[in-house]
């Protein structure tokens, strides 16, 4: 079956639907036997960008994890103190989080549009 | 990043190690080397009479204005308390603004004079916006769905029901499937009902999507 939408595929109000569709899908077989035999599978240019965008923000959250926990030990070493490996911790999230922010609010504020969701994934590269 | 399962981010991590990597090389190696030859010419061209210069003016503009980066280690060192509460205050609406502002998923907005983003607007301007990218959605049967070129009663009420729920979701335009080859339904159990032209384009999505095994 082809879905088409009333607005283009990247925007957010196509992504929702795909999402709405897959949670359907789900509750359909899950009610209806005959259904739950088939196998249906969702794809097209939405989808793709919706499982990439996800992909990306799990894989973020992981790496988040795991450089912050680097760097703290990098730090606790390097200065051999606790509350300077935080407060350096700290600080560095503070700046990401205040440039993202500052970002978001001149996107959405004076040139009216999205920031790319990979954007706080290079803001933490290069910060 | 280099132990993630995702390309793009394995690539950029493996980058980013080699990128530090030949950094440090670079730092421990060459630069030593390279000042050392080059000795006081690596001040050039503020070097030798020139630089003596350049550090009174230097230090006479210290002396009578100390610099931004002083001013502000020594407001806050005077003021800690005060600072400490502007960062709480700020960082508040910037985590809240963080987590809560609207992204976009569009890697080609702003190309504006690029080819490809003028042939979608011309596309999206005759045909409409969704048909540019449009989702697909695959149903695979246990058995075969057709049934002397009708089809099946189960395929029909199955995939009926899908399309019926999903163009019922807010911002889709159009189903098309098997059983509404033109967004509009249709009994695909008796083709003999069916017209020529929704025929047609039965037998042409389904060949589309179910292919040989018809």
């Amino acid at each position: 079956m082809t879905v088409l939408f009333v607005d283009e595929s990247f925007t957010q109000r196509s992504l929702d639907p795909v999402r709405q569709i897959r949670s359907l899908v789900g509750t359909l077989r899950a009610l209806d036997p005959s259904l739950g035999q088939d196998s249906i599978l969702v794809g097209g240019a939405s989808t793709s960008t919706l499982d990439f965008s996800s992909e990306t923000v799990g894989q973020f959250n992981t790496m988040r994890i795991l450089t912050v926990a680097a760097i703290f030990v990098v730090l606790l070493v390097v200065l051999g103190s606790y509350p300077l490996a935080i407060t350096g911790i700290l600080s560095i999230g503070l700046s990401i989080t205040w440039a993202y922010a500052a970002t978001l609010l001149f996107f959405n504020n004076v040139l009216h549009s999205g920031v790319l969701f990979i954007i706080p994934l290079i803001l933490f590269l290069l910060l | 990043m280099t132990i993630s399962s995702f390309t793009l981010l394995q690539s950029i991590g493996v980058g980013l190690g080699f990128g530090v990597l030949i950094a440090l090389l670079v730092s421990l190696t060459l630069i030593p080397s390279f000042i050392l030859i080059a000795g006081d010419r690596i001040f050039w061209p503020r070097s030798g009479k020139r630089f003596e210069t350049f550090a009174v003016r230097a230090r006479k503009k210290k002396a009578e204005r100390p610099g931004y980066f002083r001013r502000a280690a020594g407001f806050s060192v005077r003021r800690p308390a005060l600072v400490l509460g502007l960062t709480v205050i700020i960082s508040i609406p910037a985590i809240y603004i963080s987590l809560t502002g609207a992204t976009s998923y569009d890697f080609t907005a702003g190309l504006t004079h690029a080819e490809s983003v003028d042939g979608i607007a011309v596309l999206e301007k005759s045909f409409g916006a969704g048909q540019i990218g449009p989702t697909q959605v695959l149903v695979q049967f246990p058995a075969a769905i057709l049934t002397n070129g009708n089809l099946t009663k189960i395929a029909q009420a199955n995939l009926e029901t899908l399309s019926q729920s999903i163009g019922n979701l807010a911002n889709v335009k159009v189903v098309t499937g098997p059983t509404r080859p033109n967004g509009a339904p249709v009994n695909a159990t008796n083709m003999r009902t069916v017209m020529p032209l929704d025929r047609l384009a039965i037998f042409g999505i389904s060949g589309r999507i179910i292919g040989r095994r018809w």
